[in-house]
């Protein structure tokens, strides 16, 4: 016994030791808890993404949030303030030229440089349009498809669509891309533009501090027209796909701002982080099968509208999303031209309303529908059950199926196996709207090709407005939109961001995008 | 030993080939379309096509699956279909990170693990439960959750670690391991229970052997009765167990990468099985498959080195 106690002393020191161990590393961090890139040090800002870039050619870059990973490098022709309202960028007029909405003409500013230190000409950004127009794969695509760009004189553009075009300089701000023009270099080898920063924006990405994937670390433009709006020594985007994970490093003050959602608000909340919030976005459903080619009864503008009817918008707004969302009736959000106020409460709460509308059209008994949904987007799958609920309680039967990527989905719906899909989807322009969704050649969200009555004529007057009539033609589109029924929509949410209180210059536009990130600043 | 770690390398060539073959299958019933992922839903229909050829996605199966190993007998290991970096460079960068992870977890679990295991064995009693229950813990608390506690803990309430990000170890030794505290300590718990186990049983049994009994009635100082006679005895299954510990460190490194925001081998498979990047999903599928591999040898040699009658056998 006493030999056994002297060899459980000798375990001790083993143990002690692994505890000292410990202690040391513990204590040797007690200078703050830097991680890879700490957000402490003045001057560098860390921004939590929750993916990387589907792209860095401006050509096939996704929007959402991981515009910031182009916008910190590539200025825009046209350029965007905190109200939405365009202003200059690497243009500094612009204008549409004689009537019916097909020539634009924009004039560059002078003494432009590209990151590479190559001279902004109108041939660069010319050549910078056609190839996006040309090789375009991204949500703009569709919308630049048209256009094609000429060099004028010594310092203006011309671009030409072949159909009339209301947008263009919207397509011309970083929403949409196609303004960010591209160095020759970049040009010259596409290739390299999957890796590297052409634009001549006020950062640079630093591809020896970046680790794909991981982190993406953007120093300063020494050859930026405008050095006093370059605010930080770096610009780190860092890629954190846990949304609770991001939170937790905006706490534990190694990032400075994060994309937030209902999960995580009330952490933030109680964090006392600063929160900015606006809608951006709206979900539901789409109904790709309105000429009844899979469904029949889809095909009647009764049964659609009757499927509006059924659904409780502001019961499900609340229970799945709090106060971050609100019932909607139409397919956009605030801000967009395509967005009518008249429009809000077009459906309200009524299934004996829908009963009826279902009798009428001759499906008293209702019908069974398939919907594939973005099973990859939380808040969507839980709406897409609700809502089947719903409509359940009227007759119709959704049988859901989840997709578990956007490329699926697409593929899916593409081959014409479902009758509607649901994701969420954000605000757009009436015009990226429609053509993106409603046209005969809107691609695989109109598999059928199908015609809208009444849409072609309102699109068409929309198309050639001018500047002073286009929110009004804007607002007839969305009435053909709404009154046929093409979609069911549910809810507007709101976009939520947090930021650090050393943050500054951090905005939401009314459109619920971020304001443009080489805006923000650390203190 | 040379015949030993033949014997393994050999054995590791057949089982190479098959997760080759096993993962490409499953990765082909992944749902969604490569294509369709890169260009996104609002890309033509041509150019869609187009980009499957150049792929080579419309191939069969089996030829996609040969070209692969083709290019891979060569060291070519592909590049992915989203960033265009070669493959092999991507699993070189990332390696060294998991390994950290891994490394120090099961140092850590061996170091607490057997300490614990020798401390149950030689008391029992009260120390023994407590020990028990403590190790049960471990093992039934999931180590996702585990990590949200320890950053809340000890990166946001007291700030003594970081709650993200990796620091390597040529930028900063200081840093790198502030850096893998809190992963290494989230990986590690559930295996420090069981070589905490084994250990135990081991031990109990060593100790109570004829020999330990002359050693003792020889004069041998009791701290080498337990370190150097009992527990070499008892290492065997103890090895064994620390290489199943390291092993299933692998599977933990994918969520805990994930929470700790580390740019290992497991937080790129994540990425890369939901883009469809099946050059990246194969590389990593077999970088994990060689590392089990080394696990499995080590655990043979530090098997022939406990017990000499595998040596001369």
């Amino acid at each position: 016994m006493r030999d056994l106690h002297r060899a459980q002393g000798s375990v001790r020191p083993a143990v002690f030791g692994a505890l000292a161990l410990s202690g040391a590393l513990a204590l040797t961090a007690c200078g703050g808890g830097t991680g890879t890139q700490a957000a402490g040090p003045a001057g560098i800002m860390t921004v939590a993404m929750r993916t990387q870039p589907s792209a860095l050619d401006p050509a096939k870059a996704a929007n959402g949030s991981s515009a910031f990973y182009q916008e910190l490098a590539y200025d825009s022709l046209i350029d965007q303030n905190a109200k939405g309202t365009l202003i200059p960028g690497l243009a500094t007029q612009w204008g549409y030229q004689g009537t019916g909405s097909t020539k634009f003409s924009v004039t560059l500013r002078s003494g432009v440089k590209f990151a590479d230190g190559e001279p902004m000409t109108p041939k660069s950004v010319a050549d910078s349009i056609n190839y996006f127009a040309k090789n375009g794969t991204g949500p703009a695509s569709a919308a630049f498809a048209t256009i094609s760009a000429v060099p004028v004189g010594s310092d203006q553009v011309l671009l030409t669509s072949s159909t009339p075009d209301p947008i263009i300089p919207d397509l011309l701000s970083p929403t949409y891309f196609g303004g960010n023009i591209i160095s020759p270099k970049g040009l010259a080898k596409p290739s390299a533009l999957t890796s590297q920063t052409f634009g001549a924006g006020p950062y640079v990405l630093d591809t020896a501090q970046s680790v794909d994937g991981d982190h993406y670390t953007y120093v300063p433009n020494k050859n930026f027209y405008d050095q006093s709006r370059i605010h930080n020594k770096q610009v780190i985007l860092k890629v954190i796909s846990n949304p609770t994970a991001a939170v937790q490093a905006l706490r534990a003050g190694q990032v400075d701002v994060v994309e937030g959602g209902p999960d995580t608000v009330s952490t933030a909340k109680a964090a006392k982080e600063q929160i900015f919030q606006t809608p951006s976005f709206w979900d539901g459903m789409f109904i790709d099968d309105w000429g009844g080619k899979l469904v029949p009864a889809l095909g009647d503008v009764r049964v659609r509208q009757a499927m509006n009817y059924a659904i409780d918008r502001t019961s499900i707004a609340q229970a799945i999303y709090g106060n971050l969302a609100k019932a909607n009736d139409q397919p956009n959000t605030p801000g967009w031209d395509a967005y009518d106020t008249a429009m809000e409460s077009r459906y309200p709460y009524d299934p004996a309303k829908a009963k009826q509308l279902l009798a009428q059209a001759g499906y008293p008994n209702g019908f069974t529908m398939k919907l594939i949904y973005a099973a990859y987007e939380a808040q969507t799958t839980q709406l897409e059950q609700a809502m089947a609920g719903q409509l359940g309680k009227v007759g119709i039967k959704v049988e859901l199926t989840g997709a578990n990527s956007i490329g699926d989905q697409f593929t899916k719906v593409g081959a014409k196996q479902y009758s509607a899909f649901a994701l969420a989807w954000g605000g757009k322009s009436a015009y990226a709207q429609v053509a993106q969704v409603w046209l005969p050649n809107s691609g695989n969200a109109n598999p059928w090709h199908s015609p809208v009555t009444g849409l072609s004529k309102a699109f068409a007057a929309y198309s050639s407005a001018s500047p002073a009539d286009k929110t009004a033609k804007a607002a007839a589109v969305e009435k053909v939109v709404v009154d046929q029924a093409l979609t069911v929509p549910v809810i507007q949410g709101d976009a939520v961001w947090y930021a650090s209180p050393r943050v500054k210059g951090f905005a939401l536009m009314p459109q619920g995008d971020a304001v443009q990130a080489s805006n923000w600043q650390v203190g | 030993m040379v015949r030993v770690v033949l014997r393994r390398l050999i054995i590791s060539v057949p089982l190479v080939f098959i997760v080759s073959v096993l993962t490409f299958i499953l990765q082909s019933l992944i749902p969604g379309d490569p294509a369709r992922s890169i260009l996104g839903s609002t890309g033509t229909p041509q150019a869609y096509t187009r980009l499957r050829g150049a792929m080579h996605l419309n191939d069969p199966l089996y030829l996609q699956w040969w070209r692969y190993i083709e290019g891979v007998v060569k060291g070519d290991f592909g590049t992915s279909l989203f960033t265009g970096e070669p493959v092999l460079h991507t699993l070189a960068t990332r390696m060294p990170v998991t390994l950290s992870l891994l490394l120090g977890a099961t140092s850590l679990c061996t170091l607490v693990g057997v300490c614990m295991g020798v401390a149950s064995a030689l008391r029992g009693g009260v120390t023994s439960k407590v020990i028990d229950v403590v190790s049960l813990a471990g093992l039934a608390l999931p180590n996702y959750w585990l990590a949200l506690l320890l950053v809340s803990a000890f990166s946001i309430a007291i700030p003594v670690f970081p709650a993200i990000g990796y620091v390597p170890l040529g930028t900063s030794p200081l840093h790198w391991a502030q850096s893998l505290v809190l992963p290494v300590a989230a990986l590690s718990l559930g295996g420090v229970a069981q070589i905490a186990k084994m250990t135990r049983d081991g031990m109990s049994d060593a100790m109570e052997q004829d020999y330990i009994r002359t050693l003792r009635a020889s004069g041998v100082s009791p701290r080498s009765l337990i370190w150097k006679h009992g527990l070499k005895n008892a290492g065997v299954p103890i090895s064994t167990m620390v290489g199943l510990v390291f092993i299933g460190a692998l599977s933990g490194s994918l969520f805990i990468e994930s929470v700790f925001v580390i740019p290992g081998l497991g937080s790129l498979v994540v990425t890369a099985t939901t883009t469809h990047d099946i050059p990246v999903i194969q590389g990593v599928a077999l970088a994990f498959t060689l590392i089990v591999v080394a696990a499995n040898l080590v655990i043979d040699l530090t098997y022939s080195w406990l017990n000499p009658k595998v040596r001369t056998s």
